[in-house]
């Protein structure tokens, strides 16, 4: 008879052969994966916000996507006070701003990207924090993303890779985005024909809805606990 | 400078809360000091070994199958894995290399590992928990699953059954962080989890507690 020490050897052994045996897709590598056609000259973009657990509204976000003089495109989101500016022709980011709320105090982030590199300067409530850090190559902004994945190559099944930088914590993380299937969804701003789109960070997956006809709005977006609905 | 002397004091009283049952009994020794510093020092291994691990996992499941909670749940799995490993290798090895495993009561040198390792966590990762009540309790119920969890694989290794007492305590310890993937989906308010987390820190530590006693009670018929 198995003793619990071997039963516990022989689960982990069966739990590794399970995860081994999923299904994993190799997402393509392209040099651009987002083409910077797709964005207006002014766009706005109003988002109901719900959260999953008891469906209820919480709020409300406002996006906007402004070219500026120089080409350069400019997105901003009202809630995190965010603002980053995106190369026009690359869509790789010069600059970005955020305020982060926490119970702990406020804390003001502006990153500054020269060449391969980030320039953090954060006020937080403990003084001011300066540091330089090193960028992967093919690295995004995750302020921009979800306006950002607007311009990718919308066909089911095609995915990108790419680095995904995170101004909370000045890391970056790989990540694949995945168009998975067709879907009639239906918003407050009204019913759409959508790509569902598949956002995986590795240790989290979240999913988000597109327009199918260009400039492929954003219709719908859920990380999980909350979900953006447009209105 | 002020802030982090109160804060530290501050830990230092939870830890020593947490031991005072042993301290009480006389248990803790100068074997204890070592194992309460060796406690401090393996809190680096989350530097050094459980994030890498997490980046090459969280890295592995880029497009797999795997649902939301399965990968969190190996998410958190690791840094129980790993935490546990590297707070009880080092009264591990020093029983071993000392040969006297009822001299140095394992489970005290576990408990004092736990409480090093809790109060250096309290103070680096948590370095502004004391802006907020639950900062400060999540801090009291984190020490006190540390003991209990340190205490229980240095139990399994006097039982020579140490592996099996460290799988048990990694797997708890992988669920307790597995519970804040369920708070951060919007399960939970920040009450109920920490309160949860408590209780579940409480029943461990009593385990070890009873277990020491049991242990004491065994040596001395």
């Amino acid at each position: 008879m198995f003793s619990l020490t071997k039963s516990f050897y022989f689960l982990l052994v069966l739990l590794l052969i399970l995860a081994s045996s999923c299904k994993k897709e190799v997402a393509q590598n392209m040099e651009q994966p987002f083409s910077p056609e797709v964005f207006g000259q002014n766009e706005s973009f109003s988002y109901v916000l719900i959260e999953n657990a008891g469906q209820m509204k919480v709020g409300e976000s406002n996006v906007t996507v402004e070219k500026l003089e120089s080409g350069d495109l400019k997105i901003c989101e009202n809630i995190s006070q965010s603002e980053v500016i995106l190369d026009g022709k690359t869509l790789k980011v010069k600059s970005s701003h955020m305020i982060v709320k926490t119970p702990q105090g406020i804390y003001d982030v502006t990153d500054t990207f020269v060449g391969d590199s980030v320039f953090v300067s954060a006020q937080t409530p403990q003084g001011e924090q300066k540091a330089r850090l090193k960028l992967p190559p093919n690295t995004y902004h995750n302020n921009a993303l979800l306006m950002l994945i607007r311009g990718m190559h919308f066909k089911v099944g095609n995915s990108i890779s790419f680095n995904n930088f995170l101004p909370y914590n000045s890391t970056t993380i790989k990540t694949v985005v995945k168009v998975i299937d067709e879907e009639k969804v239906s918003v407050p701003a009204g019913n759409f024909d959508t790509y569902h789109v598949k956002l995986d960070f590795g240790t989290v997956t979240q999913d988000a809805w597109y327009e199918k006809d260009a400039p492929h709005r954003m219709i719908k977006y859920d990380n999980g606990r909350l979900q953006c609905q447009l209105k | 400078m002020l802030y982090k002397i109160l804060e530290l004091a501050i830990f230092g009283c939870f830890a020593f809360i947490w031991c005072l049952p042993w301290i009480r009994r006389r248990l803790l020794t100068l074997s204890s000091i070592f194992s309460f510093v060796w406690g401090g020092i393996a809190f680096s291994s989350i530097t050094w070994v459980q994030i890498p691990l997490q980046k090459v996992y969280s890295e592995a499941l880029l497009g797999t199958a795997v649902p939301n909670f399965l990968r969190a749940l190996g998410f958190a799995g690791i840094s129980g894995f790993v935490q546990e490993f590297f707070k009880a290798i080092g009264p591990i090895i020093g029983l071993i290399v000392l040969r006297d495993r009822l001299k140095f009561k394992p489970i005290v040198l576990g408990v004092t590992v736990g409480a090093g390792f809790g109060l250096v966590e309290a103070s680096v990762l948590n370095w502004d928990a004391l802006l907020s009540f639950w900062g400060i309790f999540e801090r009291f119920s984190a020490i006190c699953f540390h003991v209990g969890a340190s205490g229980l694989v240095l139990y399994g290794f006097q039982q020579r059954k140490a592996l099996l007492f460290y799988a048990i305590a990694a797997l708890a310890h992988g669920f307790l962080n597995f519970l804040i993937w369920v708070f951060r989906r919007g399960y939970f308010s920040v009450a109920s989890l920490e309160v949860l987390a408590f209780i579940y820190a409480l029943v461990l530590f009593f385990i070890v507690l009873i277990l020491s006693y049991r242990r004491e009670e065994a040596c001395s018929v």
